[in-house]
């Protein structure tokens, strides 16, 4: 093969279409077998990816598990959550409370220059930001810092109808269905679209949901006295 | 014997409050160019428009004088000079030889200012400092002697802090704080420790210049008297017999019979600086250049002291006695001046200055040993040859500095039951006291508080997947509660931590989302 070819390939500068299944240059495991094969090795590191959704799905349940593995010794940033955070559920997650923190940034480009110090800041290692809307220009200066800083953001925001093309590494869709949650691939480096998978919700939320007991759903909570 | 012999050192500086000006002057038109490389984006019809706008009030480089109170000239620059003035001429009489003169009134105050911070400064190499009455410093030199193995040493460490100060000065050596003073202000300039040559150039001092009172040089220039030597040959009695008291006192301080009474300085607790500006500045970002010069003197006071600031407090004072105030903080504490002018970059860029800011004031608030910073020596997370740009601390004090210090918290456990009291917040990054007892199994990660009361339909398309959890709170409480906790999907499919009030069975609280 020509030489300069080969130098560009050593430096995964050219995609092809054979190696669909590493497209990112690392890796990050998410926890779930069937979600891993569907990204190609998990979630893209030292980059953004985007969540899509209505809330309330599942959606920091299905980063938990990267989020647990990136070692407790750096800070983690939750950037305008929608709530308040409940510190119980943080040290479920055997994550220490003052190695979190919280930042509410009324104004949008607060928001997104906190992002940003964060996340180059190379003492963190992930940071999740809450906002409705990002362009180019914005994302690019993420991903840039993201990668300077070898951290990660996980962008959150709500569904919408009308797509905006992004150069994402990664954005998911995710809506709940009967059986599970239900993940579409919107935008993936080096990969195909318009994937989709439906993880049980035994396994994203293993702690209440017992297979077993899946079948007895009452709609109003059975009176502990009578009358 | 001559080992006993005191020295002293007189340092006089003739021109304080110009050199001030000129030194301010240098500092802004740096800080100018600084910005405009900085900000590239900024045109180059901005920065000097700018900077004319800076100079349109003094002009450095344009004959300027300080005028004191009597309109006498006390001050000249050196475009002054070559226009034919001198020192001590009247107003009138300056202002003939030349018309486009700029005065500036003399700040005695300000001078003895700027007279103690040079003496805060050279206290690290002196032990004995005093005031002088003509912005003159006087220096104790023989004990310090010993200390810096030989004169010469000890003189090039003060001329190198006067040259950073960069302020004009005479100076000369005596064995007495009045000879040396008079030499000074002669402007003898030489640093020696022969008696013989000292006492050489004293007596050829013209009498004019013996800093006399004007009654006695008068009386003495009438008996023919020119120089100080003449005034030395004569004994003593005779002369204190014609001339009073007055000519004892100084006679004794020129001999050194009389020790001088000096009161010689401490060095200051506090960090207080002033800082006067050039023009009325009206935007915050002005305000870095002047900052600059502050946060310098700050890094020196703290170097010295082998300290670090956490806390500093800034006045921006505005006319009409008002004034803004700021608090900078810093959680990892630095002394550097970078480091405090990007977390004063952060706090100015949202301030909104009411009025045109005409003085700086800046105050050391919180201050404590400077101990190692502690870097992993091997790489950490980030890979070979990559440092950390912030370390968590750092990171902290500029989302402070951005967003407010009470914008930026950590979730922290209270020892509670109920899920809305349990989960609170604390200020960042502070370890807290761990609370004994097991977790519970179901948290979600996201808490409505208070809790939300579901309407009849909204509990109608609930499914609940799991519970209950029974919760109940301390009967020694203020209101004790009795819940039973579900976890639920509402219709749009998101999973709801639900409970019900044991009191009231019927009604279903919506306190958290599972996310």
């Amino acid at each position: 093969m020509n030489a300069l070819l080969q130098q560009l390939q050593n430096r995964q500068l050219i995609w092809q279409a054979s190696q669909t299944e590493a497209p990112y240059e690392q890796c990050q495991s998410t926890g779930f077998t069937a979600l891993d094969k569907l990204l190609g090795g998990g979630w893209p590191q030292h980059n953004v990816v985007e969540l899509q959704s209505h809330g309330a799905c599942a959606e920091v349940q299905l980063i938990q598990k990267a989020l647990e593995g990136s070692g407790a010794e750096l800070l983690q940033i939750w950037i305008n959550p929608p709530a308040t955070l409940c510190a119980e559920y943080l040290l479920q997650q055997k994550r220490p409370l003052h190695q979190v923190l919280q930042l509410n940034a009324p104004r949008f480009a607060d928001a997104l220059w906190a992002a940003e110090l964060c996340l180059k800041s190379g003492s963190c290692m992930d940071v999740l930001l809450w906002q409705n809307s990002l362009n180019l220009t914005q994302l690019k200066r993420l991903q840039l810092a993201a990668a300077q800083g070898q951290s990660q953001l996980y962008f959150f925001r709500p569904a919408m109808a009308e797509q905006q093309l992004l150069p994402w590494a990664l954005s998911l869709q995710l809506t709940p269905s009967a059986g599970g949650l239900q993940i579409r691939i919107l935008k993936r480096k080096g990969g195909w679209q318009q994937q989709e998978l439906v993880l049980p919700w035994a396994e994203l939320y293993p702690q209440f949901i017992k297979p077993e007991l899946q079948q007895k759903h009452y709609s109003n909570p059975p009176l502990s006295r009578a009358g | 014997m001559p080992d006993r012999t005191e020295f002293w050192l007189y340092l006089y500086f003739p021109q304080m409050q110009l050199d001030k000006l000129l030194l301010q002057q240098q500092s802004s038109v740096v800080a100018e160019q600084h910005k405009s490389v900085a900000h590239q984006k900024s045109t180059a019809k901005n920065t000097l428009s700018s900077k004319s706008h800076s100079t349109t009030l003094l002009d450095l480089t344009a004959p300027l004088a300080i005028v004191g109170a009597d309109h006498q000239l006390l001050q000249l620059n050196s475009a002054a000079r070559e226009a034919g003035l001198t020192l001590g001429m009247g107003l009138a009489s300056a202002a003939s030889l030349c018309h486009q003169l700029q005065l500036v009134a003399h700040q005695a105050v300000q001078e003895q200012q700027q007279l103690e911070q040079l003496a805060q400064l050279l206290y690290q190499y002196c032990a004995d400092i005093a005031l002088q009455q003509d912005t003159a410093l006087v220096l104790k030199l023989s004990p310090m002697l010993a200390l810096y193995g030989g004169a010469m040493q000890f003189w090039q460490q003060i001329q190198q802090v006067l040259q950073q100060t960069g302020y004009q000065y005479h100076f000369a050596t005596a064995q007495y704080p009045l000879v040396a003073r008079l030499l000074a202000l002669q402007g003898w300039d030489q640093f020696l420790l022969q008696n013989d040559k000292i006492q050489q150039q004293l007596n050829v001092l013209p009498l004019q210049h013996a800093q006399l009172p004007d009654k006695l040089q008068e009386q003495l220039q009438r008996l023919g008297l020119t120089q100080l030597g003449d005034l030395l040959k004569i004994p003593q009695a005779e002369l204190v017999r014609r001339f009073g008291v007055e000519m004892l006192q100084y006679l004794q301080q020129l001999t050194g019979t009389k020790p001088a009474l000096l009161q010689f300085i401490q060095p200051a607790e506090q960090f207080e600086q002033q800082l006067e500006l050039l023009y009325e500045m009206e935007r915050s970002d002005q305000l870095l250049g002047p900052l600059q010069h502050l946060f310098g003197l700050l890094q020196l006071y703290l170097q010295q002291r082998d300290q670090l600031a956490y806390q500093l407090e800034l006045c921006l004072l505005q006319r009409q006695d008002q004034q803004q105030q700021l608090q900078l903080h810093s959680a990892q504490g630095e002394y550097q001046t970078k480091d405090w002018l990007k977390i004063s970059e952060l706090q100015l860029e949202r301030l909104k200055l009411n009025k045109p800011v005409i003085q700086l004031k800046l105050i050391l608030g919180r201050a404590g040993p400077r101990y190692a910073q502690y870097k992993t020596l091997f790489t950490g997370h980030l890979g070979a040859g990559k440092e950390q740009l912030y370390s968590a601390l750092q990171l902290l004090s500029l989302l402070q500095a951005r967003l407010g210090k009470d914008q930026v918290t950590s979730p922290c456990l209270l020892n509670d039951l109920l899920p809305e009291r349990a989960s609170s917040y604390a200020s960042a990054l502070e370890p807290q006291a761990a609370i004994a007892g097991t977790l519970a199994a179901v948290r979600p990660a996201f808490l409505v508080d208070p809790p939300l009361a579901l309407d009849a339909e909204q509990q109608q398309q609930l499914k609940l997947q799991y519970g209950p959890e029974r919760l109940s709170s301390g009967w020694w409480q203020q209101q004790s509660q009795h819940r039973d906790y579900y976890v639920g999907q509402n219709a749009q499919g998101q999973w709801l931590w639900l409970f019900r009030d044991l009191q009231q069975p019927e009604q279903l609280y919506l306190q958290g989302y599972f996310s």
